[in-house]
């Protein structure tokens, strides 16, 4: 898993974030700040970070509103929170470990506290594999590169490094197809692709919709026949 | 080897003729029929494996649309359905093979390529009606195509994508849809999917050259639910 992670730090004191910055970033995470709440929610749909390092005072509505705001993008509760205080007080410890906080770091902070913490949590940042995608998010279209090598009246034979195993319309953007005006076609492919040297295979591909003008240029390319 | 069936409709009875020649002597079983009526009982009884539909039935422009659209609508995909018309124009073709039409041939028919795309739709290939092939000049081979894939996983490391299509190790895929949209990516690794009947690949993500889309990727794992 990778070792840099993400972090959001919320603190209204600059010396504070410049510091725990500092020490972040030497043990090679990627940081980001909030001075407030406000900046700091905005901040958490932009980066969406492993870990929130937070000193809020939780007992003010700002505070709660900010952990909801937490729970609302991250439902399964996989991004982690540090609370930084300097309350010691059994009661604010008590209340984060309510909230379902994952830690609770009690000011003045020094560069081996922070690293023990840090060592901790660690290997509870990662997110889990996701395997289920939304299907907003799990289609895809990839775009590959080929050569037509060769063509004929009813098809055409494509040189690439796909195996084609289903019949399916192809989307071809070619110069060639283009400069005989027969980009317009529709191209499916109708046989299981043939090897043609490790790595490398042949797609026959059936040329749809072709009228007779169409044909003439084909027939008119004044190549050797293939 | 099985007996193939052909059914046409024309309303022209020496093209309905013309084509039982030709398939017959390329030992295709044909029957014919001029009217949309007469053309929907021999579907049920001849039932034929591909129709060749005239797009102009008697008066009616374009009853063939209709043809195709019903034939898709009542009967499933299973029939090869090609087009033949004199009509020319993009636009027809388009919507010919919009309604599902399998392929267009222009009027008048050439018996070469009507037999030939015939063989082609009934996977039969005889030697005699194959079309030789012109080879494309050296300038002019390099061609662009997409193929559609499936994230089957990921983390923030790698990706892991289905494909029906095997796609050999080391080639480079450039993603146009999506959240991964304008990024190129190395397939790492391949290994067969039996249950799903194609190929998981394994593509890393780079932390310089894909370092835009983490933060879009790590909203998708906190947002993803656990696997039921």
């Amino acid at each position: 898993m990778r070792k840099s992670k993400t972090i959001l730090i919320i603190d209204d004191d600059p010396d504070m974030r410049a510091y725990l910055r500092k020490l972040l970033e030497g043990m090679g995470h990627e940081v980001h700040e909030a001075q407030d709440s406000h900046t700091a929610e905005k901040k958490l749909a932009e980066v969406f970070p492993h870990l929130i390092l937070l000193d809020i005072n939780l007992e003010n509505e700002n505070g709660f509103h900010f952990i909801s705001q937490v729970r609302m993008i991250d439902p399964h509760r996989r991004i982690k929170i540090i609370m930084i205080s300097s309350m010691s007080s059994k009661k604010a410890i008590e209340l984060s470990q309510k909230i379902g906080t994952h830690g609770y770091l009690i000011k003045p902070i020094n560069n081996n506290i922070l690293m023990t913490t840090m060592k901790k949590i660690m290997p509870e940042l990662d997110f889990p594999e996701a395997k289920n995608l939304d299907i907003s998010f799990n289609k895809l279209t990839a775009r590959c590169s080929g050569q037509v090598i060769k063509i004929s009246e009813i098809e055409l034979v494509l040189r690439s490094k796909i195996k084609f195993t289903e019949k399916m319309k192809l989307l071809i953007q070619s110069q060639f197809l283009k400069k005989i005006d027969i980009d317009r076609a529709q191209f499916i492919i109708h046989q299981m692709s043939k090897d043609v040297q490790p790595g490398i295979y042949d797609t026959y591909v059936s040329v749809v919709g072709l009228k007779e003008k169409d044909l003439k240029g084909i027939r008119s390319l004044k190549t050797k026949k293939a | 080897m099985d007996t193939r069936r052909v059914l046409s409709i024309d309303d022209d009875e020496d093209i309905n003729n013309y084509l039982k020649v030709i398939l017959k002597k390329n030992s295709y079983e044909v029957d014919t029929a001029t009217s949309m009526e007469e053309f929907f009982k021999k579907v049920m009884t001849f039932k034929p494996h591909l129709c060749l539909v005239d797009l102009n039935i008697g008066d009616f422009n374009g009853v063939g649309f209709k043809i195709i659209e019903m034939m898709r609508r009542k009967i499933g995909n299973q029939i090869i359905i090609i087009i033949m018309s004199r009509r020319d124009s993009d636009k027809d073709i388009k919507l010919a093979l919009e309604c599902g039409a399998n392929d267009y041939i222009q009027k008048p028919l050439d018996s070469k390529i009507l037999v030939s795309k015939v063989d082609l739709y009934l996977e039969r290939f005889n030697e005699a009606n194959t079309f030789p092939f012109f080879a494309i000049p050296t300038g002019d081979l390099e061609c662009e195509f997409e193929i559609p894939m499936t994230i089957n996983s990921m983390t923030e490391e790698y990706i892991k994508v289905f494909s029906k299509n095997y796609i050999a190790k080391g080639t480079y895929v450039n993603i146009d849809t999506g959240f991964l949209a304008g990024h190129s990516f190395l397939i790492r690794e391949v290994t067969l999917d039996r249950e799903h009947g194609g190929y998981i690949f394994k593509i890393d993500l780079d932390d310089q050259e894909h370092a835009n889309l983490f933060p879009i990727i790590r909203r998708i794992l906190i947002e993803t639910p656990p696997e039921a």
